[in-house]
């Protein structure tokens, strides 16, 4: 069988991976050598995270924060970059301003700090920091609506989707142009036509 | 921010992530603010798979013919109808609107005294009972 060895596969054959067999009889004839197994496990890419682990994610305006993983992976987006390994040195965040990311690591610290409320205190304290959290002007409110949508934090779309649903309660269509600074772009026909549709509910 | 200028007056795009957040009357509102939200809610049956009524004043607006219209904007998908204070619901036309969502799981009518909570799951706890025989 050796016969029938040529050239052509003795060249496929990689060494690279063969333990070396050092002739002196002190050493391993079999296996390999510290060093190998030490320079084996340094190229071996390792998902273990540990618990101290922080992320580094970076914003819009190239702003970096690090938050520890717990905290980051509230967010949806970043759990799943984070598993498909995209999260080597920091994270992008091309869609969210600095202004607005450190607002979200502020509401997603106090999330995670926050034991699942079995007691009352804990409860109410998380509840009246969620109110003074979306006291905010109307551009950040829209703002926080979009990154919680872009980074898939449920409990703050929730939370920021709530109030301003809040705000327009209550309003007719105008009131709502005038809150919201939206511009009537109806032709009076089909303003008339969507008028009619709901006169049940308003007239 | 002056984001009526770079929009001209286009509503901003977070707007759209609230329409499911809303009772049915300000859903109508909206529709009427704009052409934009209009045509949202023409297309997108999101907004109406969750129906909530819970204006107080107009809710005994709502009849028959209006609920079966507004919930046939899920094109039978509808999963939850909360109605308070509609009078002017009669039975059968909640039973005509479960009868055309057949995935609805919470029905619940302060006027009707009718509690059908999870009533898919109700239905599928049945199912489960029937097959294991």
């Amino acid at each position: 069988m050796l016969k029938n060895l040529n050239s052509k596969h003795i060249q496929r054959f990689s060494y690279k991976y063969l333990p070396q067999f050092p002739i002196s009889p002190n050493s391993p004839k079999l296996g390999f050598s510290r060093s190998q197994i030490a320079n084996y496990r340094s190229n071996f890419p390792t998902t273990i995270m540990s618990s101290s682990k922080t992320i580094v994610l970076r914003s819009s305006d190239g702003e970096t924060f690090e938050v520890d993983e717990a905290v980051a992976v509230e967010s949806q987006t970043i759990k799943h970059m984070i598993e498909d390994g995209c999260a080597d040195t920091s994270i992008p965040l091309p869609n969210v301003t600095s202004k607005i990311l450190s607002k979200v690591i502020e509401y997603c610290k106090k999330h995670v700090e926050t034991p699942n409320a079995d007691e009352k205190v804990a409860e109410e304290d998380l509840k009246s920091f969620d109110a003074d959290f979306v006291k905010v002007d109307q551009s950040t409110l829209f703002d926080l609506i979009l990154a919680a949508n872009y980074l898939n934090i449920k409990s703050l779309l929730d939370l920021t989707c709530q109030t301003v649903a809040d705000m327009i309660k209550g309003k007719t269509p105008e009131e709502i142009r005038k809150t919201f600074n939206i511009k009537n772009d109806f032709t009076p026909e089909e303003e008339e036509e969507v008028r009619r549709e709901n006169a049940w509910a308003f007239e | 921010m002056d984001q009526g200028s770079s929009n001209k007056g286009q509503p901003h795009e977070s707007l759209y992530l609230v329409l499911p957040y809303l009772p049915l009357f300000e859903l109508l509102a909206m529709a009427q603010t704009c052409k934009s939200f209009n045509d949202a809610l023409s297309n997108d049956i999101l907004p109406w798979l969750n129906i909530v009524v819970d204006d107080r004043l107009r809710g005994s607006r709502v009849t028959d013919e209006i609920l079966m219209k507004i919930t046939s904007k899920a094109i039978g998908r509808l999963r939850s109808l909360i109605l308070v204070n509609c009078v002017n619901i009669t039975d059968d036309g909640l039973q005509n609107v479960i009868v055309n969502n057949p995935g609805i799981n919470k029905v619940w009518s302060l006027h009707h005294h009718v509690f059908l909570l999870t009533l898919n799951s109700f239905m599928s706890v049945l199912n489960i009972l029937f097959q294991i025989d």
